[in-house]
């Protein structure tokens, strides 16, 4: 039986073989996936902001690439993945449209990929492979038997990371 | 986010029945053609039932969108289904309505030029009522699926709120069959400027 498990915006979720992971419309947000090849156990984040300790109203946590991820990590270490195994690949993080921010450097979709790196750093995960920036929406699915990370686009044709 | 009473909320379908309305009215002047308004829907939602809220996250649409700054501040959007897009523009060159071709630069710019104008009559229209001042930014035209470009006003929002407050008109063509989305989201405090303003 395959099924595919959705994320939603602002949220995560896990995952383990036979099933696969999916979120929907990435623009500015970003998609991070954190797995164990081993275990064969994935989460995916869909994080809205950068960072939670810059904001007033954070009790969402998942809104956030920082203290989603934490919570994430958490949740996977539980459902018996290896923290030393645990391996990311993300996507995501669009310049959208134009007026708000000047340059691409400032726009939030590059800091949120660029607060995903740091975190990741921090946590020691290394980054695999990542497909990120430019100006367009983005589904993606994760399977994490093959660990390989699909990537939809409109007008452009799937490609996999 | 503080949620309002139905007074408050009647005061905000007003509001996006001005001005879809008048935006309504623009677009049927310039495409010779009867345009109906539905009853515009306030409501508030969570992030992800937003960015799902025309036709699915995943569904392709055309938008064009103004951040508004000033004593209100939010965006407005004028989206539509890639393939209302496609018969719109067909419309105006005259061509059969049901032809999907690659959309030229000339037919992308009259989608972003039709938005335009419908978010300037909008917007107008609610200044005229209100009295106030509103600054939109030059309008920007994405055509992507809908949960990426609605991520975008979300994500703005998300700084202060966990919630979307938006104010949603449809119109539809009597003799062309074209459905389109005029959308305003901004923050509980511009919602209360406009009540104040108005003295409600």
């Amino acid at each position: 039986m395959e099924s595919i498990v959705k994320v939603r915006m602002a949220d995560y979720a896990i995952c383990s073989v036979p099933q696969k992971i999916t979120t929907i419309g990435l623009g500015s947000c970003v998609g991070i996936v954190v797995y164990d090849s081993g275990s064969k156990v994935c989460g995916m984040l869909h994080a809205m902001l950068p960072d939670s300790k810059k904001i007033r109203n954070n009790s969402n946590r998942s809104k956030f690439v920082d203290s989603g991820m934490e919570d994430m990590l958490q949740m996977l270490v539980q459902a018996g993945a290896n923290k030393r195994r645990l391996m990311a690949k993300m996507a995501g993080g669009a310049k959208m449209f134009d007026f708000i921010d000047d340059n691409e450097n400032t726009s939030i979709g590059y800091q949120n990929v660029q607060a995903a790196k740091q975190i990741l750093e921090q946590l020691g995960i290394p980054l695999v492979a990542e497909d990120t920036g430019k100006n367009y929406g983005r589904t993606i699915v994760f399977d994490p038997e093959s660990n390989d990370l699909e990537i939809k686009a409109v007008g452009q044709p799937t490609s996999v990371i | 986010m503080e949620h309002m009473d139905n007074t408050q909320l009647d005061v905000l379908t007003e509001i996006g029945t001005i001005g879809a309305g008048n935006a309504t009215t623009s677009l049927s002047v310039l495409l010779n053609s009867k345009l109906s308004m539905k009853i515009p829907k306030v409501s508030f939602m969570d992030f992800d039932d937003f960015v799902e809220s025309i036709g699915g996250a995943e569904n392709v649409i055309a938008g064009v969108m103004s951040n508004i700054t000033g004593e209100i501040e939010g965006f407005v959007l004028f989206a539509m289904d890639i393939r209302d897009a496609h018969r719109l523009v067909n419309r105006l060159r005259g061509i059969e309505l049901s032809k999907e071709e690659m959309f030229t630069d000339i037919d992308l710019s009259a989608v972003k030029e039709i938005g335009n104008i419908l978010i300037s009559s909008y917007l107008s229209s609610i200044e005229t009522l209100t009295g106030i001042s509103i600054r939109p930014s030059n309008p920007m035209m994405s055509i992507d699926m809908a949960g990426a470009i609605l991520s975008f006003p979300a994500i703005v929002n998300s700084r202060e709120h966990d919630e979307v407050l938006r104010i949603e008109s449809q119109f539809e063509g009597e003799d062309l069959s074209i459905e389109g989305h005029i959308m305003m989201i901004a923050d509980t405090e511009s919602y209360m400027t406009i009540r104040t303003r108005l003295g409600i």
